[in-house]
């Protein structure tokens, strides 16, 4: 469960995040949607404890964001976060000792469906293999909530039903996924909610299947004709 | 903890073996020289090699964790869930094994040269690993000035950099400050001296130990806050 | 299966394994919930609430762990509301071609003789 209470984040002038209230439910996966800039990465960056409200409050199970939560959520972030000198299979042997809730079967699935050349140093990868990678390391732990910040950014078109479809392999009931994306069309199928957001603020909030009927559009649709067309 | 040390000794690899190579470079640069001067040159060897590097750990201090933000992988070191002490430590950890080990090469080519090119020069194993301890040391604690300055700008959501540069400034004004009481609080500490042997006189020098300890704990405030702000950076 | 993603997913699953057991496709076992989510590439929770609702119809049932079976009465009851259901489209059509019900049963005659 996440309480978003008042939430205001302000770099100099600018607010990337104006005064955001949200309760997310566990189990729910939910589709964060809005342009570049409208506070997607800052919302999740506040969830994780990555950085620091200005104002207002956030609870993730209980707990206020930062070290205590990391046992329990990942993140995925929308930067090349890899260490480029190690070899994929070492980084990820790496990584995965420090959570006891890794699941070497998750890992290995996912290298095999993403078909990650581990032996490799991860700075010969491509972009798009570190991006596989990155989730991997992200996808492979049982943890409650996953925060994934634009893992379709970056992605070649013909790619990313490949990243869906391993996001969606990934994903056990009961979890929590909150996804950001810009590029709404390929991923909406996997949102049961999504939240659109504009200028730091949400602007529409729903079950997805509900706001199909209400506005009868795709996900895609609303983005693209209603709140920013 | 292990883990993150290893890490940073792997990631450190490089630039380990690069100064190395450096450090014993110029030693043998200068080896001919050292047989001719009976060893002096050897002596100013050390001279030339050692000031730099208290400004050498400092930058290294900065580059450590700089590059960690530079190169975005501050996301996935900040994703484990780890106390900040870890993190710092491991990094402090690191950076004691390069001094130590840089110190150690330092030292060690020109009392080779000069035990074994002249007779005049003698200096006992303990007195050269009280030198080389003390020495290594004195340098390690200027690393937590660096760690701190560039995690307290971190904590900050704009002009990290220049709240990096101020903190840097005013530190060291409180440090110079503080040293004076700091130097009392130690004063009961013996100094410590050593001797050589140069052309058959017995040379004796001492080290302020009360201010090297007085350093020290500033530098220890200094590492528990720096583990306190890394838990609180901004990314 | 084509998803039209500007309608209720949940009922377009709905339909669409109505479809399958009509056709014969599906006899017995309906996919287990992951398996249609990861074939149509939609959340799984998705697909659960479809199931639910064909369970709430009492097309489908289903016994924890042993996951959702096709009701016996289910397959002919759902093929023949579907044969209603093209026949009436079919009939709908044509009336509005001006066709009257006469004509209709004498095409339909005809397709008969042809076979």
């Amino acid at each position: 469960m996440i309480k978003i209470k008042n939430l205001v984040k302000r770099y100099n002038d600018i607010y990337a995040i104006n005064n955001i209230n949200l309760d997310i439910e566990d189990g729910s996966f939910i589709g964060l949607v809005g342009p570049n800039g409208s506070g997607k990465t800052t919302l999740l960056k506040l969830i994780f404890g990555y950085c620091r409200p200005t104002s207002g409050e956030i609870e993730v199970d209980g707990k206020h964001p930062g070290v205590e939560i990391k046992s329990t959520t990942a993140f995925y972030p929308e930067y090349d976060s890899t260490y480029h000198w190690m070899k994929a299979k070492d980084l990820i042997k790496w990584y995965s000792g420090f959570f006891p809730d890794w699941n070497k079967e998750k890992e290995k699935n996912l290298i095999d469906f993403f078909n990650i050349p581990t032996h490799r140093y991860v700075a010969h990868l491509s972009k798009g293999l570190r991006a596989k990678l990155k989730l991997v390391l992200t996808l492979s732990r049982d943890a409650k909530i996953f925060l994934l910040d634009e893992p379709l950014s970056g992605i070649d078109p013909a790619s990313r039903a490949n990243i869906t479809s391993g996001i969606l392999k990934a994903y056990r009931e009961g979890q929590t996924f909150i996804f950001s994306t810009h590029i709404v069309t390929d991923a909406e199928m996997l949102f049961e909610r999504t939240i659109f957001m504009k200028d730091g603020n949400v602007a529409i909030d729903g079950e997805s299947d509900a706001l199909r009927e209400k506005y009868g559009k795709s996900m895609d649709q609303i983005f693209k004709e209603d709140l920013y067309g | 903890m292990g883990r993150l040390f290893k890490k940073e000794l792997l990631g450190e690899k490089n630039w380990i073996l690069g100064f190395c190579g450096f450090v014993l470079g110029v030693n043998f640069l200068f080896l001919p020289l050292a047989k001719v001067t009976e060893g002096f040159m050897a002596m100013m060897v050390i001279f030339f090699t050692l000031p730099a590097f208290p400004l050498m750990t400092l930058v290294r201090s900065f580059l450590i964790l700089k590059n960690e933000w530079d190169s975005n992988t501050n996301f996935l070191l900040l994703s484990l869930p780890l106390r900040g002490y870890n993190i710092v430590l491991s990094k402090v950890g690191v950076l004691a094994v390069e001094i130590f080990l840089y110190v150690f090469l330092v030292f060690l080519v020109p009392y080779i040269m000069l035990t074994g090119f002249t007779n005049q020069f003698s200096l006992d194993v303990l007195t050269f690993s009280k030198l080389w301890f003390l020495t290594a040391f004195r340098i390690l604690l200027i690393v937590p000035f660096a760690m701190f300055s560039y995690l307290f700008g971190r904590i900050f959501s704009r002009a990290q950099g220049w709240i990096t540069a101020g903190s840097l400034i005013g530190l060291l004004v409180i440090y110079s400050r503080y040293l004076h009481f700091g130097r009392k609080i130690f004063s009961y500490l013996p100094e410590v001296s050593m001797s050589f042997t140069l052309a058959g006189d017995v040379e004796t020098f001492s080290l302020n130990i009360a201010t090297m300890m007085a350093t020290f704990l500033f530098s220890v405030i200094l590492t528990l806050a720096s583990c306190f702000f890394i838990e609180k950076a901004e990314l | 299966m084509k998803i039209d993603k500007s309608k209720p997913i949940w009922r377009q699953i709905v339909q669409e394994i109505k479809e399958r057991i009509s056709r014969g496709e599906i006899v017995e076992n309906v996919p287990t919930v992951r398996a249609l989510a990861e074939e149509l590439g939609v959340n799984p929770n998705t697909v659960a609430r479809a199931y639910r609702e064909m369970e709430r119809e009492g097309i489908v049932e289903s016994w924890v762990g042993k996951g959702t079976w096709v009701k016996k009465k289910s397959r002919d009851k759902l093929k023949d509301k579907m044969v209603e259901e093209v026949v009436d489209s079919f009939v709908e059509s044509l009336t509005s071609m001006g066709l009257s019900k006469k004509e209709i049963k004498k095409l339909v005659r005809k397709i008969d003789d042809k076979n």
